[in-house]
C-alpha cells in the first residue's frame, strides 16, 4: 500500500515529467530529485527524503502515461509518449555528441524504412545541430572506421542524401534519394 | 501564370511535350523557321525563368502553330502533327501513358499494382488508394505487417522500386485500391486521404480501420453498411463503368484494346534489369500474368478482360449483361 504521503510526491513528479515531455525535454533521476525537493515539504535532509528509484517506479506504476528510456549513456530518463514520443526521445537521447546522433539515424532510416536522409534534416527539430555542428560531424565520421558504413548520394538538384552503406545499396539509395528530393513533389 | 492564362499542364505533361517536341527536333520541323526563331530558346537554354513569360502566353491565346498546337493537349497535339502515339510510348522520358494522359502513380510508386490501375481507365486513373500505402511514411516492416491483416500477405507490399514478381496478393490490392477509389469518389470522401488502412499511432500497432468508410457512411445515413457490403456497392461502380466503356466502344476485347501500358515501363534509363533494387523496370511476361490475376481477382474473364455474365449477375447487374449479351459484346459472343 503506497501511503499518501508518497502519493503527493509521485504525482509532483509524474506532473514534472509530463511538464518536461511538453517543452521536449527528457528528464533523469537527478534532475527529478532536485525539482522534487524544491516543491516539496520534505526539505533536503537525506534521512527523511524519500529514496528516488523506489519512487520513480511507484510513479510508473500508478501513472501510466509515462515511460522509462535506456540512454545511450546508461543513464534512465523519463518522459510522457503522448506528449513526447519514444521515437523522439531517442533522437534527444543522441543529440550529444552530434556524430552519434546523425550516424545511429542514418543508420536506422537505412535499415528500417529503408530511405536515406536529406543532410540539411539535421538542421530541423529535434536535431536542432548547427550547420558547423553537421560538417564536423562529417569529418569526424569521414577519419573513423567506425562510421565507415556512413556516406552520401547527390540528387540531381545538388542535395545530399547520407545513408549506411550497411543497410542499403548505393543504387538503390541514389534511386531513393531522387524520388524523395523531386519525384514524391513532382508526382502529388 | 499558367493557372491565371488557363493553360492545361496534366502532371507536367506539357512540359514533357514540350521537351520532347523540341530535344527531337520536331518542333522545328513543325512550326516553321520563321515561328521558332521567334521564341527565346537562349532564355531556356540558359535557365532564364522569363522563358516561361514568352512561351506560356503563346499556348494560352493560341498564338502561331506551337501554341495552338500545345494548347490542345497531347492527344490531339500527336494528331495534328501526325506523330504515332508509338513515339510517346515508347519514350521513358514523356511518362506518356495511353489516349492522351500520363501514368499516375504507376510502376513509378508501385509497381504492378500501379501498372494495373493505370490500365483501367481512359483517362488519368486518378487513384491514390494504393499510393497513400506506400508513401505513409511507415517502416518497410511495418507497411508488411499491414499488408498481411488487409490482403491476406505480406507481399502484397514491395519496397517502392525493389519490386518482387507478380503474387496474387498484389492482384487483390489492386481491386482493392480501385474498388474504394470508386467509393471514395461517390460517397465524397477523399482518395488523396484514404483508405484508412495505417495509422500514426504505435498503440494501435500502426494498424488504421479499413471499415472506416462503411462506418462513416452508416453513420451519416442511417443505413447500416458493412464494409463488405459497401465494397460491393463499390465494385458494382466499377463494373458498371467498365460495362459503359464496352458499349461504347462496341467491343469487349479489353486486353488488347484498352487496358494498355506504355512500352518505356519495360525499359530503364541505365539498363538495369526488373526486380533488381533501384529500377522502376517492369518484365513483360510478369505483367501479362498480372493482369490475368487481376481479372481472376475481379471474376472476368482472363482472355478479354471482360466481366462475364456471372461476374454481372454477381453484382445484380443482370439486365446489364443482357444488354451487352443482346450487342454480343460479354466473353464468348461473337461481336
Amino acid at each position: 500500500m503506497i501511503s499518501e504521503e508518497r502519493k503527493v510526491l509521485c504525482r509532483v513528479l509524474a506532473d514534472t515529467i509530463r511538464e518536461a515531455s511538453q517543452a521536449g525535454q527528457l528528464l533523469g533521476k537527478d534532475e527529478l530529485s532536485v525539482n522534487l525537493r524544491a516543491h516539496c515539504p520534505l526539505g533536503d535532509d537525506e534521512q527523511v527524503f524519500p529514496e528516488m528509484d523506489g519512487l520513480l517506479a511507484e510513479t510508473l506504476g500508478m501513472h501510466h502515461d509515462l515511460a522509462a528510456l535506456e540512454s545511450i549513456s546508461g543513464r534512465t530518463l523519463y518522459h510522457a509518449p503522448a506528449l513526447l514520443s519514444r521515437t523522439y526521445a531517442a533522437i534527444l537521447d543522441r543529440r550529444a555528441p552530434p556524430v552519434t546522433l546523425i550516424a545511429e539515424e542514418v543508420r536506422k532510416n537505412s535499415l528500417e524504412y529503408p530511405r536515406p536522409v536529406p543532410l540539411d534534416l539535421f538542421e530541423e527539430s529535434p536535431f536542432d545541430l548547427t550547420p558547423d555542428q553537421i560538417e564536423a560531424g562529417l569529418k569526424t565520421m569521414g577519419g573513423s572506421l567506425e562510421f565507415q558504413d556512413i556516406t552520401y548520394t547527390t540528387t540531381n538538384t545538388g542535395a545530399v542524401y547520407l545513408f549506411s552503406s550497411r543497410y542499403l545499396e548505393r543504387g538503390y539509395a541514389a534511386f531513393l534519394a531522387e524520388r524523395a528530393d523531386t519525384g514524391l513533389l513532382l508526382n502529388p | 501564370m499558367a493557372d491565371d492564362l488557363g493553360v492545361w499542364c496534366n502532371y507536367g505533361q506539357l512540359q514533357r511535350d514540350l521537351l520532347k517536341l523540341y530535344y527531337d527536333g520536331t518542333l522545328k520541323t513543325k512550326i516553321g523557321s520563321d515561328e521558332y526563331a521567334s521564341i527565346p530558346w537562349d532564355k531556356y537554354e540558359n535557365g532564364d525563368s522569363a522563358f516561361l513569360f514568352e512561351i506560356i502566353p503563346r499556348i494560352a491565346m493560341r498564338q502561331g502553330e506551337l501554341g495552338h498546337a500545345l494548347g490542345l493537349g497531347t492527344g490531339w497535339l500527336l494528331a495534328r502533327w501526325c506523330i504515332p502515339e508509338e513515339a510517346w510510348t515508347q519514350d521513358f522520358a514523356t511518362a506518356y501513358w495511353k489516349l492522351g494522359h500520363p501514368k499516375h502513380h504507376a510502376n513509378e510508386d508501385d509497381g504492378q499494382c500501379g501498372v494495373i490501375i493505370n490500365t483501367q481507365y481512359n483517362r488519368d486513373a486518378q487513384c491514390h488508394s494504393h499510393v497513400n500505402f506506400v508513401r505513409n511514411g511507415l517502416p518497410l516492416a511495418v507497411q508488411k505487417k499491414l499488408a498481411d491483416e488487409t490482403w491476406g500477405s505480406a507481399d502484397a507490399v514491395d519496397g517502392t522500386g525493389d519490386y518482387s514478381p507478380m503474387n496474387i496478393h498484389k492482384a487483390r490490392r489492386a481491386r482493392w485500391a480501385l474498388v474504394r477509389k470508386e467509393l471514395h469518389d461517390s460517397l465524397g470522401l477523399c482518395n488523396w486521404m484514404g483508405p484508412w488502412v495505417a495509422s500514426p499511432l504505435k498503440e494501435r500497432h500502426y494498424s488504421g480501420d479499413d471499415s472506416l468508410e462503411s462506418k462513416f457512411f452508416s453513420l451519416a445515413t442511417g443505413q447500416q453498411m458493412s464494409r463488405e457490403e459497401l465494397d460491393q456497392v463499390g465494385e458494382r461502380i466499377f463494373v458498371m463503368h467498365r460495362a459503359l466503356t464496352i458499349r461504347d466502344m462496341g467491343d469487349n476485347d479489353m486486353r488488347a484494346k484498352h487496358d494498355l501500358m506504355p512500352s518505356w515501363i519495360y525499359q530503364d534509363p541505365n539498363g538495369a534489369q526488373p526486380f533488381t533494387k533501384g529500377t522502376i523496370r517492369m518484365d513483360p511476361q510478369d505483367m501479362a500474368k498480372a493482369m490475368e490475376m487481376f481479372y481472376e481477382v475481379m471474376g472476368w474473364d482472363k482472355a478479354t478482360g471482360a466481366p462475364t455474365a456471372e461476374a454481372y449477375s454477381r453484382l445484380g447487374l443482370q439486365s446489364v449483361a443482357k444488354e451487352l449479351a443482346a450487342r454480343k459484346l460479354l466473353p464468348g459472343g461473337e461481336k
